[in-house]
């Protein structure tokens, strides 16, 4: 696991995909609802990442090397959880630089700002966007487009989903923004949910994956 | 002691089929598979490397079954290169020999060092620079580094140059030398063939047609060459292939059937080339 840690590193991530992190500056744009930004990076870094399986012809010659298919497609999940983190820790300075220097200065945030409710959402998307995206690609893989429709649209409804209860559920919007205890909650379900889904897709995709013949 | 063994396996796809192919390779020789494009070369290749899974049959590598020998146990000792494979393009070859040989427990980096200088790697190009030919000698630098008991080769010696191919087989039979080791090698340009191969492997249509050594397989046929008049009577069902002109008429049979030919016509020796020219042009 160590050198196939060593290859995604060094072999596997593409260096647009460490370009894309600069997508945290969207922190600093005007009353940008903050859910939106999260939504770059947990698709577009990714969808980098995943298009260069296919460029480096990365399956089939790792499928060559002493690699077993299962750790192979948890190295996959590996470097995508990697990247999906990376954007997390940078975003927690960028996001308390937002909430509390530049609270006065720029004008009041549409959407949820509670960062218990962005990460746990964000944490929720990313997974259900890892599971679609992975277990889609093993499936049909060399083609990726169905994949990565299929995932962007996935997390887009659940962003939607979320934006839409806000509006239509009375309270619900301000009882997760102003009470730290429903949002705490909101976070730990969510990271619950994470962990859950990011099992499931490392099940599915290596499920898919045995069946393909690459 | 064979080091593979391949007993009636079959593979089904919707358009084509793996039809019980058969054959052995013992330890310390190698073994030339030959085949036109889509014969099922590269299907047997990946079955017996498991990458993709047989319907029937049995494959035994190192003397064990393939389903008893681990993944990980299978790729140490048996290597696989695929040719005309492009792997990350972007990326220097050097870094991917750092990061290919962390590995495997038996990487041989004097082996890799030493491949590298022969074919006039340099380790700071970019795998997308390289040319076709030298980036198959990347590929066989990686797989021949570390000490694999049998070196399974698709195609590799396709974009070479007859140099490169000549310094390639030189490094095959070097590989095999200790007695101890195997190469299988599928290949279209099958000349490479006649210098190296102990053995010949013809797959045709997903069958194997013939497997022997390689001066039985030679051997076996014989290729005549006489005027489309007298040609035109011979009878069909001893020919194997033929070749016409308006005046020529070129035929490859069988060595048993060598008896059926009218009086007077030249037999020679074919080569492997022609052997498989024939086959595959048919009567």
């Amino acid at each position: 696991m160590k050198a196939l840690i060593k290859k995604e590193l060094k072999l596997g991530i593409s260096p647009a995909c460490y370009i894309s992190l600069l997508f945290a500056l969207f922190f600093f744009i005007p009353a940008y609802p903050l859910i939106v930004v999260f939504f770059f990076p947990s698709t577009m870094i990714t969808n980098i990442y995943i298009s260069s399986i296919g460029y480096n012809n990365d399956l089939e010659f790792s499928l060559m090397l002493p690699i077993r298919k299962k750790d192979y497609v948890l190295s996959k999940i590996f470097s995508m959880l990697f990247l999906q983190f990376i954007f997390l820790l940078l975003s927690i300075p960028f996001m308390c630089l937002r909430m509390f220097l530049l609270n006065g200065i720029y004008p009041s945030t549409p959407g949820f700002t509670s960062p218990f409710i962005i990460y746990g959402t964000y944490l929720v998307g990313c997974a259900i966007y890892n599971l679609t995206l992975f277990g889609t690609y093993f499936k049909t893989y060399p083609k990726r487009n169905l994949a990565a429709t299929i995932s962007i649209f996935a997390e887009l409804i659940i962003d939607m989903f979320l934006g839409v209860a806000m509006f239509y559920i009375p309270n619900f919007g301000q009882q997760l923004e102003n009470n730290y205890i429903m949002g705490l909650i909101y976070l730990l379900i969510s990271i619950l949910v994470f962990i859950v889904l990011v099992y499931l897709t490392y099940l599915v995709s290596y499920k898919n994956l045995e069946k393909k013949n690459p | 002691m064979n080091l593979l063994e391949v007993k009636n396996l079959c593979k089904s796809y919707p358009s084509f089929k793996l039809e019980d192919v058969s054959f052995s390779l013992p330890k310390g020789y190698i073994m030339g598979f030959i085949g036109k494009n889509g014969a099922g070369k590269s299907t047997a290749i990946k079955c017996i490397y498991n990458l993709i899974k047989k319907d029937k049959g049995d494959i035994y590598l190192l003397g064990r079954k393939l389903e008893d020998i681990s993944e990980l146990e299978l790729k140490q000792e048996v290597a696989l290169m695929l040719g005309g494979m492009d792997i990350y393009p972007t990326s220097k070859i050097g870094e991917i020999g750092e990061v290919v040989s962390s590995f495997y427990k038996n990487f041989d980096n004097e082996t890799y060092n030493r491949l590298l200088k022969k074919f006039e790697l340099d380790k700071n190009k970019k795998f997308k620079e390289l040319s076709n030919g030298m980036k198959s000698k990347f590929l066989l630098t990686l797989a021949m580094s570390h000490k694999a008991k049998l070196l399974i080769l698709d195609e590799p010696t396709s974009g070479l140059d007859p140099y490169s191919r000549d310094q390639l087989l030189e490094e095959f039979q070097n590989y095999i030398q200790d007695g101890e080791r195997s190469i299988l090698f599928s290949t279209q340009i099958v000349s490479d063939l006649e210098s190296i191969a102990d053995y010949i492997g013809y797959i045709k249509e997903g069958k194997i047609i013939d497997f022997a050594t390689k001066d039985d397989f030679v051997s076996s046929y014989k290729i005549f060459s006489t005027k489309k008049e007298i040609g035109e009577h011979i009878d069909p069902s001893i020919l194997v292939g033929i070749r016409e002109s308006s005046v020529s008429f070129e035929g490859l049979i069988r060595s048993k059937d060598a008896s059926k030919l009218p009086e007077g016509i030249e037999l020679s020796e074919p080569s492997i080339e022609e052997i498989m020219i024939f086959n595959e042009r048919g009567k």
